[in-house]
C-alpha cells in the first residue's frame, strides 16, 4: 500500500504539471488547448533522441526539450489561435485547430525511421521505447518494504517547487497580474497598456514549457516513450483533472492531479488494474454532477 | 373595453391593450415597477425613456417573453398576463426586436412564411404532406408572403429569395416587419425599428408606420430617436427607472420638467430652474441664433485632433464623420442622446476599435493605426463605461496594474500614494477584492486607475452613471481637481446638464454626427441641446 502511495504522489505530479498548462491557458483564452498533450509527448520524444540518437547528455537533452516545447507554445499561439483570434472565431474553432496541430505533431514523429524526412527527430515510428538504464542517475533505496528509486522521488520536488513559483509570479509580480488582468477582461487589460497578444504569447511559452517538462518526466518515470503517449495516458486525465480543480483555476489544477493520481491507484489496488482507464472519466463524470465548478473554480458564469 | 379619454379632442376612446400596475424585479432591481398604460386602438403610442428605464422589459413582459410577476394586461377582453409567448402571439400582438432575430439561414420569404405560422391551427402533419392540396395552400402563403413584403417596402422580386442574413441592414429590419405582419396582428410593437440607420432610412420607416397605422394598424413605438418618435407618435408614454412618469400628447411630453430631468440628468438647484426649454418654446430661435455667433470657439492649437471619423460596426454606421478638437488644459463635454455614438468615439480613440475613415491625432500620434498600448504609453488613457474594474483583484492590484505602461515606478509609486489620500475609500480597502466596492468606489478607483497611467489625456465614459447623488458630486469635483492640476479631459455624460456645467466647451452628437459645439455654459442655456434629446 505504501509503495502505491508513492506511486500516486509521482503519477499525480506528472499529471498536476501536464494540467497546469492546460488550465492556464483555459483561464486566459476560455479556450481548451489540445495540442497540449502532443507538446507533452514531444519533451519525452525529443529528450529520448537526443540522448540515444544524438548522443547528447540527458541534462542537455532535458534542456534542449523543454525549449523546444515552449517554442511549440509560440507555434500554437501564431498558428492556431491568434489567426482565429483576429477573426473572432468562436472558441470551437481554436479546439479544432488545436486538434489538427497535434494530429500534426503525432504524424511527423511517427513518421519517423532511419532514412526517412523526420530521422533527425525520431527513428522509432509507432514503436513504444525506454531511455537505457544509467543515463538517468536513479539511486534507489530500501527502507521499511519500500522501494525507493530516486528518479522517481525527485518528481515530487520539482513539482511542488514549480507550482508554488508559478504561484508567487502570478500571485505577487506585475506580469502575473497583468497575465490576471488580461483573464479577467482582455478589453480593460489593453486600457491599461498591456499588450494582451504578448501576454497569451507568454502564457503558452509557460504552459507549454510545464507541458514538456511533465512529459520528460514522464518517460523517464514511465519508461514509455512513444508518438501515442500524449494522447493516450494524459489528454483525457489532463481534462479530468481541470474539471475535478476547476477550470482556469492553478491550484485546483495542481490538487485535481495529486487526487487524481490517487483515485487511479486506489482503484487499482481495490478493483484491479482494469479498471484505469475508466477511473478518470467516472471521476470527471461525478464531478460535473454533484459541483460543475469543480473544487476551486467559481460559480460558472451565466452566459445569455 | 370602452373608457373615457381624457384628452379633450375626443369624448371616448376605444382601448386596444391595457395594461395595469404590472411589475417585473429581477432580484432587487425594480426593472418595470408599476406601469399603468392604456393603447387606443388605431393609434400609434410611443414609449421612450432614457437608457435602462424597463421599455425592452416592459415589451418582454407584455408579450410572454418573461413571466408577468404581478399586474395584469389586456388586449380588448382577452387577458395576456399568464398567457405563453405563443399564445399571446396567436391572440395578435406581433412584435419585431431591438436586435434583429430573423432566421439568418432561411430565405426572407420563408421567413415570412414562418411568421404565418400561429395563424393556422392543427395543420402540423398537413404542413409535412406534399399532396397538391397542401400545395395550393403552400402557394397562397407564398403569394401572401410576397405582398406582406411589398407593404414593408421590400421588393419580393429583387430579395424573396435571398438568405435573410445577407440582406442589407435596413432590409433586414424591413423583412422583420413583414414577419410580424404575418401574424395578422391587432397591435404591432416596433423595438428601436430605426436603430443604427442613416436619416434617410429613418424617413422611410417612418413613412411605413404612418402607411401602417393609416390602414388601421395599431402600433406601440419605442425609439431612441425622438425626432422619429415625437414625429409620428399620437401619445407619448415616458418610463424612468421602471415608472411611468409622463403620459401624454408629443408636445406634453417634451416639454415636462420631469422628462427633461430625466433625460439631461440633474444638475445643483440653479442648472435644474433653467434646465433648456423648460421655460417655454418662445425664445428658442433667438437663443439658437446666439449659440451660432459663439460657436467658433474651437482651438486653434489642439491636443487632439479629429477630424471626419466614421465608425461602423458591420453595416451599422456609429459615427459619420465627427469632428472635434480638445486644446491642452481644456475640459470639454460630448454628450447626445442614447446611441449617438459617444462610446464609439471614444473607444476608437483609444485604439478598442478601428475607425472605416477619417483621422484622429493625439499629440503627433495617428490614433487610427496604434495600438493601444501605444497609445496609452503616449498619455491618452480611457476610462470607460461601466468602469471595467478587475474585480477579482484587489484595490492595491488594480492601481498598481494601472502603472504598466510607465517607465517611472518610483514617481509611480508616490503618486500611488498621493492617489490614495485624495480618494481616501481606496486607501481603506486596498487589500479588498475590487469586486466587492460600491458603484460609488468602483467609479473612484476607475479614475484613479486612469490617473495613475499618467495621462496627458483623459476620456471619462459614463463617470456618474448609476450613482446615488452624493456620489455623483463627488465624481464631478474630482473631475475639476483633475483639470485643475494640469490633465485635459475628454468627458462623455448622460448627466448634460452637469457635464456643461462644468466644461470649457461641449460637442452635442446626434445620430453619429455633431449636431452642434459651443461653449458648456452657452450650450447650457441652449433648447437645441433638449431637442437633441428630446426632438419636437
Amino acid at each position: 500500500m505504501g509503495q502505491q502511495i508513492l506511486n500516486a504522489i509521482f503519477i499525480g505530479s506528472i499529471y498536476a504539471l501536464f494540467a497546469v498548462g492546460y488550465t492556464l491557458v483555459f483561464g486566459i483564452l476560455d479556450i481548451l488547448n489540445l495540442a497540449h498533450s502532443a507538446v507533452f509527448m514531444l519533451g519525452a520524444a525529443v529528450t529520448f533522441t537526443l540522448v540515444v540518437n544524438h548522443g547528447q547528455s540527458f541534462w542537455l537533452a532535458c534542456a534542449i526539450a523543454i525549449v523546444v516545447a515552449a517554442l511549440m507554445g509560440l507555434v500554437i499561439e501564431y498558428v492556431c489561435l491568434r489567426p482565429l483570434r483576429r477573426r473572432r472565431a468562436p472558441p470551437i474553432a481554436a479546439l479544432i485547430s488545436t486538434i489538427g496541430l497535434a494530429l500534426i505533431i503525432v504524424a511527423a514523429v511517427e513518421q519517423g525511421r532511419p532514412g526517412t524526412l523526420f530521422s533527425w527527430l525520431w527513428v522509432d515510428g509507432a514503436n513504444s521505447v525506454s531511455l537505457p538504464p544509467g543515463v538517468v542517475p536513479n539511486p534507489t533505496w530500501h527502507v521499511a518494504g519500500l522501494t525507493l528509486e530516486g528518479s522517481k522521488l525527485a518528481i515530487f520536488p520539482i513539482t511542488v517547487a514549480l507550482m508554488l513559483l508559478l504561484g508567487y509570479v502570478m500571485r505577487f509580480t506585475q506580469v502575473g497580474r497583468g497575465l490576471r488582468a488580461v483573464a479577467e477582461n482582455p478589453r480593460a487589460a489593453r486600457l491599461m497598456g498591456i499588450d494582451v497578444d504578448r501576454m497569451i504569447s507568454l502564457t503558452l511559452i509557460i504552459s507549454s514549457a510545464l507541458g514538456g517538462l511533465a512529459g520528460i518526466l514522464f518517460g523517464v518515470a514511465l519508461g514509455d516513450i512513444s508518438p501515442y503517449i500524449g494522447r493516450d495516458s494524459v489528454e483525457v486525465r489532463g481534462l479530468a483533472v481541470i474539471v475535478l480543480g476547476g477550470m482556469g483555476s492553478i491550484p485546483g489544477a495542481v490538487l485535481g492531479g495529486y487526487l487524481l493520481g490517487l483515485i487511479e491507484v486506489l482503484a487499482v489496488v481495490l478493483l484491479g488494474s482494469n479498471v484505469r482507464a475508466g477511473v478518470a472519466f467516472a471521476a470527471l463524470f461525478l464531478m460535473l454532477v454533484l459541483r460543475p465548478q469543480g473544487l476551486f473554480g467559481a460559480q460558472l458564469k451565466e452566459r445569455i | 373595453m370602452l373608457s373615457f379619454g381624457h384628452d379633450g379632442g375626443r369624448a371616448r376612446k376605444f382601448v386596444l391593450l391595457r395594461l395595469a400596475d404590472v411589475q417585473r424585479h429581477f432580484g432587487g432591481v425594480h426593472a418595470v415597477d408599476g406601469v399603468t398604460l392604456e393603447v387606443e386602438k388605431g393609434s400609434i403610442q410611443g414609449l421612450i425613456g432614457p437608457n435602462g428605464a424597463g421599455k425592452t422589459t416592459l415589451v418582454n413582459v407584455i408579450t410572454g417573453y418573461i413571466p408577468f410577476q404581478s399586474g395584469k394586461a389586456w388586449l380588448e377582453s382577452d387577458q395576456l398576463s399568464g398567457l405563453p409567448a405563443h399564445r399571446i402571439a396567436g391572440l395578435g400582438v406581433a412584435r419585431t426586436f431591438q436586435n434583429i432575430r430573423l432566421f439568418k439561414d432561411l430565405s426572407a420569404v420563408e421567413n415570412v412564411i414562418v411568421g404565418m405560422h400561429s395563424r393556422r391551427r392543427d395543420d402540423t402533419l398537413a404542413q409535412l404532406g406534399t399532396l397538391p392540396v397542401f400545395r395550393r395552400d403552400q402557394r397562397s402563403r407564398f403569394n401572401e408572403a410576397h405582398r406582406l413584403m411589398e407593404t414593408a417596402g421590400l421588393n419580393p422580386a429583387e430579395v424573396g429569395r435571398r438568405a435573410a442574413g445577407t440582406l442589407p441592414y435596413g432590409d433586414q429590419r424591413r423583412l422583420e416587419i413583414a414577419r410580424a405582419l404575418a401574424l395578422q396582428p391587432r397591435i404591432l410593437i416596433l423595438d428601436e425599428p430605426a436603430a443604427g440607420m442613416n436619416p434617410s432610412e429613418k424617413l422611410g420607416i417612418r413613412e411605413l408606420i404612418e402607411r401602417l397605422n393609416k390602414d388601421g394598424l395599431t402600433i406601440l413605438l419605442i425609439d431612441h430617436d425622438m425626432q422619429l418618435v415625437m414625429g409620428v407618435c399620437d401619445r407619448v408614454a415616458v418610463l424612468n427607472f421602471g415608472r411611468k412618469i409622463a403620459d401624454g400628447t408629443p408636445e406634453e411630453v417634451s416639454t415636462d420638467a420631469g422628462v427633461i430631468k430625466a433625460y439631461l440628468g440633474t444638475g445643483s438647484e440653479r442648472e435644474v430652474s433653467s434646465a433648456p426649454g423648460a421655460t417655454g418654446v418662445e425664445e428658442v430661435g433667438e437663443v439658437v441664433q446666439a449659440s451660432r455667433l459663439k460657436a467658433a470657439a474651437e482651438p486653434a492649437t489642439a491636443i487632439l485632433d479629429v477630424h471626419e471619423l466614421s465608425v461602423s460596426y458591420g453595416s451599422v454606421n456609429a459615427v459619420r464623420g465627427a469632428s472635434l478638437r480638445v486644446a491642452a488644459g481644456e475640459i470639454v463635454a460630448l454628450i447626445g442622446a442614447n446611441g449617438a455614438g459617444k462610446t464609439t468615439i471614444l473607444s476608437a480613440l483609444s485604439g478598442l476599435v478601428r475607425p472605416s475613415s477619417g483621422t484622429a491625432v493625439f499629440d503627433g500620434l495617428d490614433l487610427t493605426t496604434a495600438n493601444a498600448s501605444a497609445i496609452v504609453r503616449h498619455g491618452l488613457v480611457h476610462v470607460p463605461e461601466g468602469r471595467e474594474i478587475f474585480g477579482r483583484q484587489t484595490v492595491l492590484e488594480n492601481l498598481e496594474l494601472a502603472m504598466w505602461a510607465r517607465r517611472d515606478r518610483e514617481a509611480g509609486a508616490t503618486q500611488l500614494a498621493s492617489v490614495m489620500k485624495r480618494f481616501p475609500i481606496l486607501g481603506e480597502r486596498k487589500n479588498m477584492r475590487a469586486g466587492t466596492l460600491s458603484g460609488g468606489e468602483a467609479q473612484m478607483l476607475a479614475i484613479a486607475r486612469g490617473l495613475l497611467a499618467k495621462p496627458r489625456l483623459l476620456l471619462l465614459d459614463e463617470p456618474s452613471l448609476g450613482l446615488a447623488p452624493q456620489m455623483v458630486d463627488e465624481v464631478f469635483s474630482a473631475i475639476e481637481e483633475i483639470q485643475r492640476e494640469g490633465t485635459t479631459i475628454l468627458l462623455v455624460e448622460q448627466n448634460a446638464l452637469r457635464a456643461l456645467a462644468i466644461a470649457d466647451r461641449a460637442y452635442v452628437l446626434e445620430t453619429g454626427q455633431i449636431l452642434l459645439t459651443g461653449r458648456g455654459d452657452d450650450l447650457l442655456h441652449n433648447p437645441a441641446v433638449r431637442r437633441a434629446y428630446l426632438g419636437g
